[in-house]
């Protein structure tokens, strides 16, 4: 099966050194348009600390759809990556944002880019 | 080895998991494929051990990901931009975790309450083709038409 991670998936991305044990949750921005999307997806990072220069906002856990998470959590507009599909690791929890929450993240990162 | 060519189609998708022994080899043959290593030396910048380096230089020669001169020198090929591209995001997925390695939530702080994000993709988007990104010097590509930043920093 050729698989992607839609837009909006929240999903945990492994360390490719094995330096850090602790997988990363990211969010996928890119869409099935994207070039190479059977090998990569553009992600947003989350992080769960709020004493940033930049404001970073809150992810509320009523704009997730297959899974709940237990510490508020942020995006970080400015941490924005493309990696390869098969960091992501599928044995891990993984959901999907709701079209409000969608909204949000784009919200967030129009707020960084725009003039 | 032989590749059967009845099984082997050069567009699969790159199935190669990073922190592999064969993501670091394309990794760094990928990121200028005009350069050729020797084993000696591929082993020496990424500090394998000799007989896994010459084992996955063999398997990745083996399935087409990697050219090798007739004396003996491994090199990524120009036109795989599916590689040269997935080295780079390679790349972006190291500087991901070293500029920020502890995201405060880890999966135990996670609970799965239903469907998973992996979905199968659309039909119409796996039989995807890329043309090479070669991008214009950039004094092909662009040229200042007014007075540079230093000069104005000086008035």
């Amino acid at each position: 099966m050729t698989y992607y991670y839609p837009q909006g998936s929240l999903v945990f991305a492994a360390d490719p050194t094995g330096a850090h044990s602790n997988p990363r949750p990211v969010i996928v921005i890119s869409t099935t348009d994207r070039p190479y999307v059977k090998q990569e997806a553009t992600v947003v990072c989350l992080t769960t600390q709020s004493e940033y220069s930049y404001e970073v906002t809150e992810l509320p856990s009523h704009v997730l759809d297959g899974l709940e998470l237990r510490k508020t959590s942020y995006v970080m507009p400015w941490a924005i990556y493309t990696i390869p599909l098969s960091a992501i690791c599928d044995n891990l929890p993984s959901g999907t944002l709701t079209p409000d929450g969608l909204e949000l993240v784009a919200n967030v990162i129009d707020e960084m880019v725009r003039p | 080895m032989p590749i059967d060519l009845r099984e082997h189609n050069p567009d699969d998708d790159v199935d190669i998991r990073p922190g592999t022994n064969k993501a670091a080899i394309i990794n760094l043959l990928y990121q200028e494929t005009n350069l050729a290593y020797t084993p000696a030396e591929i082993q020496d910048a990424l500090g394998l051990p000799r007989g896994t380096t010459s084992t996955t230089l063999s398997r990745l020669h083996n399935d087409g990901l990697i050219g090798k001169t007739s004396d003996g020198l491994y090199h990524g090929f120009g036109h795989r931009d599916d590689l040269r591209q997935f080295a780079r995001s390679l790349v972006q997925l190291e500087d991901l975790f070293t500029r920020y390695p502890d995201p405060g939530l880890t999966p135990d702080d996670v609970v799965q309450t239903g469907e998973d994000a992996k979905t199968e993709l659309p039909t119409d988007r796996r039989a995807e083709h890329h043309t090479p990104s070669a991008e214009p010097a950039p004094s092909d590509w662009m040229s200042e038409t007014g007075g540079n930043s230093d000069e104005n920093e000086e008035q």
